[in-house]
């Protein structure tokens, strides 16, 4: 690897201490707060789940009155999706994109900073509905149950503001990764070189940029029928109520890509740092992603098999979704082909990176079943459909996010987190998922409708739920052990002082001081492969 | 009974369940191949001394395979699922019987057919609630209205479930192999009483339904006494028929005690007073808490014309 000098105006710092954090345009310290920030909104959304399961241990539970339940899951859903998964990625990818490119920041740091302030405004905006009476009405707010004569109150009208202010916030993040991605790239990047972390936040940020609109004007347009008496939703106007399904959806979507494509990313460049090997079809992956996002925009149709669309639309949307898991297989295969004659080490983020496949290949298999409308209109709204988003988001997401937190953390804090704990936490949080999720598909297919909070007609389908119950709480327990590795070796500062390059990965990242001086790199890197640690150019 | 894949009980279903079955299979493969790569990958490729990884980029042969295997995959998927849409989306074709039905916040009403077996003594028709009656072997075709939000019928083990939207009609079909009770609900997300919006379809052998609804129809007409019709009204269009059944009606609700033969109750009403007369019906409904403090029962603002009606129309459900 050589570098080269470049001049790059670094801001330096004004304040000292919070107001320092608060005032910050660093990408690292932006990316750090995004991540605190987001893993808060995590144990709230799980807390909500906690909530729902305990209610679903028996048939017909009371430890939540029906509106209780249904703001839980309304609230649950909205903050997994809005305030922890997406955002997740989006300070993942702040904290990592510059520095895998050889930039100093993002192109634009105070833009930056205002995406996370505005992410926290939303959030802020979301939660204070807890003040006044949450919303109830799904994460998906269809109308006419959203409206304002079946949901009085402000709670729908503040998720809406919510999710609003938090769709800008996505924007303009995602802007800036795009700029940042196309233009600060360091010498000799080429697209072909760029790791397939930088790949997948690419095609994530265009998904955003294009689907999060959708959203906001779905929700502007519903603001105004409930509180200026407008009629865009309004049945005996001759209002059509499919027409908020089909923008949410257009919308909804992409987003269940824009939340697991950075998760792929990750697994791309843990499994061949494990590996000690390069990644298999390195364009293939690249292209890949590349497909996932075009065909993301010609499938939303499919949430919406059953709600009396035309036949012919049916059979379209049916094959679009069918097809999308050809490059989704794609992956999956190449991905096997990665670990395929290496030489494995598995530390805890490539167990993570492994159990993101065996989970989240379920969780794709599954889709297809639901994207066949014989088999849809008998499954759709029942618990496989909550099975099958949890295998695909929970694997998608979660595995992998704690496959990016045991790779990255070192890289981010200059402590080693407990490799011990690090696999406890693997394997309570592997079979606790497996136990909280599996027992849904069969549920789902004994008819069991999601979004009920109690089943006394049904009691047939108690002992399910009950072990999905127990698999809950056992996931909080690999939670705990998540946290307390991270408190006592990084907070606490007992865990072992990481060098720059603990994994021996080799990308740019990896080039850099643990954690990376203010200015990442003081010399601009240029690089002449993909893996640009690995050449072996003269310095 | 089982869930519907193993135990598809009508034709619809039955469709569904071959398309089910087949990507079953292929998914089992899937999976073997997936789970099994990664565990012989695992053992035989870990780190150990003197084992070296192969350092190699990619394979044309294998990636061209696995990219057009399950192309071909997905596509047989979708052209077997084409043919059995036929089936499934055949709503009216040689339907032999068909009911209208209204889904609401949170109850079901079924419109039995303007036909003479189902007409009442005042020129209307069977209308149930919560519970449907067809015969076997009949293809039903099932019409969906709704005067609120959206609702979705299904009942898992006869056939696909369709969504009940206000505004935009909305048809499916059912047919049952066999007599038996069959359980659904409703699966749209629709509001506080979501979970208790249950479906309950009898199946009656052919030779037995003209007297299930010549039963259906006296108990209609009973109900339905001309000189108690504002009551029943009353007692429908109020908050009375969210918590309490009666039988023949489209009250259904579960959360009171069931009306159906109060006239004749020999305990006392809400265990407090006693006997069941028009006196004691009138006290208690005019100020539930005042008789029985702590009844989750509230104080209705129904006016003293609206309680009279009520009760005589109680009074004639023996």
């Amino acid at each position: 690897m050589t570098t080269a000098e470049r001049a790059f105006p670094v801001a330096q710092p004004q304040y000292t201490g919070i107001l320092e954090w608060i005032t910050t345009t660093d990408h690292k310290k932006i990316g750090t707060l995004y991540l605190w920030t987001t893993f808060l909104f995590f144990l709230a959304g799980g807390l909500l789940a906690v909530g729902m399961r305990t209610q679903l241990a028996s048939a017909a539970g009371t430890f939540l009155t029906a509106e209780q339940y249904n703001a839980a899951f309304t609230m649950h859903g909205t903050t997994m999706v809005f305030l922890f998964v997406v955002p997740v990625w989006t300070g993942f990818a702040n904290y990592v994109v510059p520095l895998m490119i050889g930039a100093r920041d993002m192109a634009f740091p105070r833009l930056n900073a205002l995406s996370y302030w505005l992410l926290v405004s939303g959030a802020v905006v979301l939660y204070s509905s807890f003040l006044v009476g949450p919303p109830a009405a799904g994460w998906t707010s269809y109308v006419p149950l959203a409206t304002a004569r079946y949901s009085p109150g402000f709670g729908v009208d503040l998720w809406i503001l919510g999710l609003t202010v938090l769709g800008f916030s996505s924007i303009f993040a995602a802007l800036n990764m795009i700029v940042t991605i196309f233009a600060l790239r360091c010498p000799g990047l080429t697209f072909h070189r760029l790791p397939l972390f930088v790949w997948s936040v690419l095609v994530t940020s265009f998904l955003l940029v294009l689907a999060m609109p959708f959203l906001t004007v779905a929700g502007v347009l519903l603001l105004f029928d409930r509180i200026a008496g407008t009629n865009f939703f309004s049945v005996s106007e001759g209002a059509d109520p499919l027409l908020w399904q089909y923008l949410f959806w257009f919308f909804g979507h992409p987003e269940v890509y824009i939340m697991i494509l950075p998760g792929f990313g990750v697994v791309s460049e843990v499994l061949p740092v494990f590996s000690r090997k390069p990644i298999f079809g390195y364009k293939m992956i690249a292209y890949s992603s590349v497909a996932i996002g075009f065909l993301s925009f010609g499938v939303f149709m499919h949430h919406m098999f059953v709600a009396g669309i035309d036949p012919v639309l049916q059979v379209f949307f049916m094959s679009s979704t069918m097809l999308i898991a050809v490059p989704t297989g794609v992956k999956i295969f190449s991905w096997l082909g990665t670990i395929w004659g290496g030489s494995l080490r598995f530390t805890t983020s490539m167990l993570f990176a492994l159990g993101f496949i065996v989970v989240f290949v379920i969780g794709g298999i599954s889709g297809v079943f639901l994207g066949a409308v014989p088999v849809d209109v008998q499954l759709s709204d029942t618990y496989y459909v909550i099975a099958h988003i949890h295998y695909v988001l929970v694997g998608g997401a979660l595995f992998t996010f704690f496959a990016a937190c045991y790779y990255w953390i070192p890289k981010m804090t200059g402590r080693m987190l407990s490799e011990q704990l690090g696999r406890l936490h693997f394997l309570i949080f592997f079979v606790g998922f497996n136990m909280a999720f599996y027992p849904m598909h069969q549920l789902g297919l004994e008819g069991m409708p999601r979004r009920v909070y109690q089943y006394p007609q049904s009691p047939e389908w108690t002992s399910l739920n009950f072990i999905s119950t127990i698999g809950a709480y056992i996931l909080i327990v690999a939670i705990l052990i998540f946290m307390w590795n991270f408190v006592y070796n990084v907070l606490l500062g007992n865990g072992r002082v990481a060098d720059d390059d603990p994994w021996e990965g080799d990308t740019l990242e990896w080039a850099t001081a643990s954690p990376p001086p203010a200015y990442n790199f003081a010399r601009i890197p240029v690089v002449h492969s993909a893996r640009p640690l690995k050449d072996d150019l003269p310095h | 009974m089982g869930p519907w894949p193993n135990d598809p009980l009508g034709p619809s279903a039955r469709a569904s369940a071959d398309i089910y079955w087949i990507m079953f299979v292929a998914a089992v493969i899937v999976l073997a191949i997936v789970d099994g790569g990664l565990l012989y990958a695992g053992i035989r490729f870990r780190e150990r001394p003197g084992h070296v990884a192969r350092q190699f980029h990619g394979h044309n042969l294998l990636e061209l395979v696995w990219t057009v295997v399950p192309t071909i995959m997905v596509i047989s998927f979708s052209v077997l699922s084409f043919q059995k849409l036929q089936i499934i989306n055949a709503t009216s074709t040689n339907a032999e019987m068909t009911i209208d039905v209204e889904g609401r916040q949170w109850a079901w009403s079924f419109s039995y057919p303007k036909e003479d077996r189902f007409k009442l003594n005042d020129g209307s028709y069977l209308v149930t609630g919560g519970q449907l009656d067809i015969p076997v072997g009949t293809k039903v075709r099932i019409k969906l209205t709704s005067p609120d939000v959206i609702h979705s019928f299904w009942v898992p083990n006869l056939g696909g479930k369709k969504d009940v939207v206000p505004g935009r009609p909305t048809e499916t079909w059912i047919e049952a192999d066999k007599p038996g009770t069959y359980k659904g609900q409703c699966y749209e997300f629709c509001g506080t009483g979501h979970a208790n919006m249950l479906i309950t379809v009898v199946v009656h052998p052919k030779e037995e339904y003209a007297a299930w609804a010549q039963t259906a129809v006296a108990a209609a007409n009973q109900a339905a006494n001309p000189a108690t019709k504002a009551g029943r009204e009353t007692f429908l269009a109020q908050a009375c028929a969210g918590c309490h059944t009666v039988q023949g009606t489209p009250a259904q609700g579960k959360v009171g005690p069931d009306l159906s033969r109060i006239a004749s109750q020999t305990t006392p009403i809400a265990g407090v007073l006693s006997p069941v007369n028009e006196e004691n019906l009138k006290k208690w409904i005019s100020n539930p808490p005042a008789v029985k403090p702590g009844t989750i029962m509230p104080k209705l603002n129904l006016t003293d014309q609206q309680i009279n009606d009520i009760v005589q129309w109680l009074l004639t459900l023996k």
